[in-house]
């Protein structure tokens, strides 16, 4: 069963690699707009629907919620990037993972809540101070802290590969700045102690990361509910948004993983594999800077 | 929309690669040529999309009820809502003609609806530089940020003269994103500023009305 689910994994990523490679993202991009500007319109009737009580409006509602957070989840987005990333490069077992998609997308639902009903209620704010808010600075803060996330994998892929007495050129470069001081470890690199002892970080700095930038479409819906005055609705609604796009994040934490066991599992016969790992770690922690790098630049 | 410095920042700001638009407008062009057959200027009309039309009348304090319509009063607060152009917002509509652009002038008359549940407004712009009639010319209305995702609907208008055509050209999605990605990385290969130099990819990925006419 679960060698198959690996294979699948495999063939999925190798599937979306050729999508990728043909240009043929473009199309899904495309069909994720196309849904989502569906939704966008079919949101608002559902608001209305709910506001002027027509029966079954709620249950309604929070289908739509649902189906907008999967489509925008399906939209490139940086948190199931992080996640899959993440999840190839470091060993890191399936269930934690799967785990921190669903954490990840719940937190992020509820800093939308946070920040508009802090917004709202303490300040008084409006809606474009709020967007503004969460448009530009937790998005930029966002991708600090997933740039962050990438140079800690280069590091301890860096440690990692010095623990074993093998350092490749190239990730001995990169990684010699990536040694950050602000995570260091003093004592020994012992390979478990290192894994025990970051799990936990690693686990909340991703799930922060992702957290940190709530999604506009969120912020919206919880506005207008808000001065619709179906607030309990609206806020449901929105952790409803969450679980849709947790639907997605799970699934590519899943695919990650097993993805990359099956990848180890061919190679464990041969003698190098496990010198292998940081080499895969510091090459998933360098993509991620990159894309981090480059998102913050263009924003 | 284009008022407050929320949006300001959005414009300048909002990354381009999130391409997934927060707004989204149907957008219908119409061609008009003065008596003399010389082009004159460009009406664009928009409808927004349902959701960011509620969020923004009800911005303005207007149908406070949520009907989607507005009253007779209420329709004349809604008089110029997307304007007032702040600076460096240049109104999405963007006339090529042999791949240089062409400038026009901000909106020179305009109306204004909420009903259905959509905001609505109709703008007409005049060219400051004229394409020559008698060359293709080009017309699409993108944002370069793509914060908005506008879409063409229904075939141009032609006012004025009776001897040219539209044609409407959609955008090759696989060749526009892989131009994208290879503008971006020779963009980051010279360690140029992307907020600056940005590629325009809303161009490429936007809708394009081609005009000929026949010779004079």
């Amino acid at each position: 069963m679960r060698r198959a689910l690996i294979l699948l994994a495999l063939a999925l990523v190798v599937v979306l690699a050729l999508l990728w490679l043909s240009g043929n993202m473009a199309q899904i991009t495309s069909w994720a707009m196309e849904a989502q500007r569906g939704f966008q319109n079919r949101m608002a009737q559902g608001l209305r629907a709910l506001r002027a009580g027509e029966p079954g409006a709620l249950a309604g509602f929070w289908a739509l919620c649902f189906a907008y957070g999967f489509v925008h989840a399906v939209g490139p987005g940086h948190g199931k990037v992080l996640i899959g990333a993440y999840g190839a490069g470091v060993e890191v077992p399936l269930g934690r993972l799967v785990g921190v998609g669903l954490a990840a997308s719940l937190a992020q639902g509820l800093s939308a809540i946070a920040l508009v009903y802090a917004g709202v209620l303490v300040f008084d704010a409006s809606r474009e101070a709020l967007q503004l808010t969460g448009d530009v600075w937790l998005e930029r803060a966002s991708l600090i802290a997933i740039a962050l996330i990438g140079l800690w994998l280069i590091a301890r892929a860096f440690r990692r590969a010095m623990a074993q007495g093998f350092a490749p050129p190239a990730l001995a470069t990169a990684g010699g700045h990536g040694t950050c001081s602000d995570c260091g470890h003093r004592h020994g690199p012992e390979l478990h102690e290192v894994q025990a002892l970051s799990g936990w970080r690693d686990t909340l700095m991703l799930i922060g990361a992702i957290a940190i930038r709530p999604c506009t479409g969120a912020l919206f819906v919880l506005l207008l509910t808000w001065r619709m005055g179906l607030v309990w609705q609206g806020i449901l609604g929105v952790l409803v948004m969450a679980l849709g796009t947790a639907s997605v994040t799970m699934a590519v934490a899943a695919t990650a993983v097993l993805a990359r066991e099956g990848t180890v599992g061919r190679l464990a016969g041969m003698e190098r594999a496990r010198r292998l790992m940081p080499v895969i770690e510091g090459l998933a922690g360098l993509v991620i800077v990159a894309l981090a790098l480059n998102m913050l630049k263009i924003s | 929309m284009r008022r407050g410095i929320a949006f300001t920042v959005l414009m300048l700001m909002a990354a381009p690669l999130r391409a997934h638009p927060h707004i989204f407008v149907d957008v219908e062009l119409a061609v008009v040529f003065d008596d003399q057959g010389q082009p004159k200027g460009i009406e664009i009309a928009w409808v927004y999309d349902e959701f960011f039309s509620m969020l923004l009348v009800s911005d303005m304090g207007l149908d406070p009820d949520f009907t989607g319509t507005v009253t007779e009063e209420e329709r004349a607060a809604l008089d110029g809502f997307d304007m007032n152009w702040i600076e460096g917002y240049h109104g999405d509509t963007h006339v090529t003609q042999g791949g240089e652009p062409l400038a026009l002038t901000g909106p020179v008359e305009w109306s204004s609806d909420y009903f259905d549940g959509q905001l609505r407004s109709r703008h007409l712009r005049h060219f400051l530089d004229r394409p020559d009639p008698a060359q293709e010319w080009a017309v699409a209305v993108y944002d370069p940020t793509y914060y908005t995702s506008y879409t063409l609907v229904g075939h141009p208008q032609i006012r004025g003269r009776s001897d040219c055509v539209a044609r409407v050209f959609e955008p090759d999605w696989d060749a526009a994103s892989a131009n994208l990605e290879a503008a971006l990385d020779e963009l980051l290969g010279a360690g140029m500023d992307i907020e600056a130099d940005f590629p325009a990819v809303g161009a490429l990925f936007s809708d394009e009305v081609r005009l000929t006419c026949a010779a004079p």
